[in-house]
């Protein structure tokens, strides 16, 4: 089915879900306990047609689907920021600062 | 085959009024697939997995609710929102009342979505999905969304886990 076809058969299944809006719950309704594997959500992201290929090539050239590259990339860039800031974090730092105020560390040292 | 089937599914939901739609639902409905009250595609819907949930850059508009239907009463639901609400593992799942049997309704919370009457646990959204891959794939597409009625936030809250 092209992209076409699927946005044609989203707003068919929409404006048949919203036409039968109301507030009920029917008895059939099921909460869920499976819980979801590594629950993901995929983010649409708009990339200027003139660097598709190039990222469809450096995608190939790896072996892995452009979608898998762009995942990779962005989670790597992601575990290179610095943690948050903890309370304990914050607490320990503030206690280095201290014994360093009070002449008992040295700063570098710390 | 398959691409045959295709072709049919997408000539049939260029018209949605149309006999050629019609005949699909009719044999989605005898063949026992897609949904049906116990479940999608014959899996329970407690147990339908629902993994990964995409809002195509279509649905994200249909989901700017006041801008498109000029309701100003109506909340926009934002995109994370919606994947929210559907990946919430204590949600409520059902047909939704679907004639074409293809979408499913999930009534969730979304943690970061604020609630009309201000909890702060965020705001209860039905959510409808349709299937990007056949169950139990786990991967599904948001359909439409919007905020839960009181009714069934009622029961999202009260109903005891299963």
């Amino acid at each position: 089915m092209s992209d076409t076809d699927l946005d044609q058969t989203l707003r068919v299944l929409a404006e048949e879900a919203e036409s039968a809006r109301e507030d009920t719950v029917p008895p059939t309704a099921r909460r869920k306990t499976r819980r979801a594997k590594d629950p993901s959500q995929v983010y649409s992201v708009r990339i200027p047609v003139d660097r598709l290929e190039q990222l469809r090539r450096a995608a190939a050239m790896r072996g892995s689907a452009p979608s898998a590259l762009i995942r990779e990339l962005v989670v790597a860039f992601l575990d290179e920021q610095p943690m948050e800031p903890t309370i304990s974090s914050a607490a320990e730092a503030l206690e280095v600062l201290r014994k360093v105020v009070l002449g008992q560390a040295h700063p570098i040292s710390q | 085959m398959e691409a045959e089937i295709r072709a049919i599914l997408a000539a049939a939901v260029r018209d949605p009024a149309g006999p050629l739609f019609e005949i699909v639902i009719r044999v989605v409905h005898s063949c026992r697939v897609g949904a049906t009250a116990d479940g999608y595609n014959g899996i329970p819907y407690e147990q339908l997995p629902i993994d990964a949930v995409e809002v195509r850059p279509e649905q994200e508009e249909h989901l700017a609710r006041s801008r498109r239907t000029g309701a100003p009463h109506e909340v926009d639901i934002e995109p994370t929102w919606a994947v929210e609400a559907a990946l919430d593992p204590r949600a409520l799942v059902d047909d939704g009342r679907s004639r074409t049997g293809l979408s499913i309704r999930v009534i969730g919370l979304a943690p970061s979505c604020p609630a009309v009457d201000g909890d702060p646990r965020g705001a209860v959204l039905v959510v409808y999905l349709v299937p990007a891959a056949p169950p139990p794939a786990g991967r599904w597409l948001v359909v439409t969304a919007w905020l839960a009625g009181r009714h069934q936030r009622r029961i999202y809250w009260e109903e005891p886990d299963e």
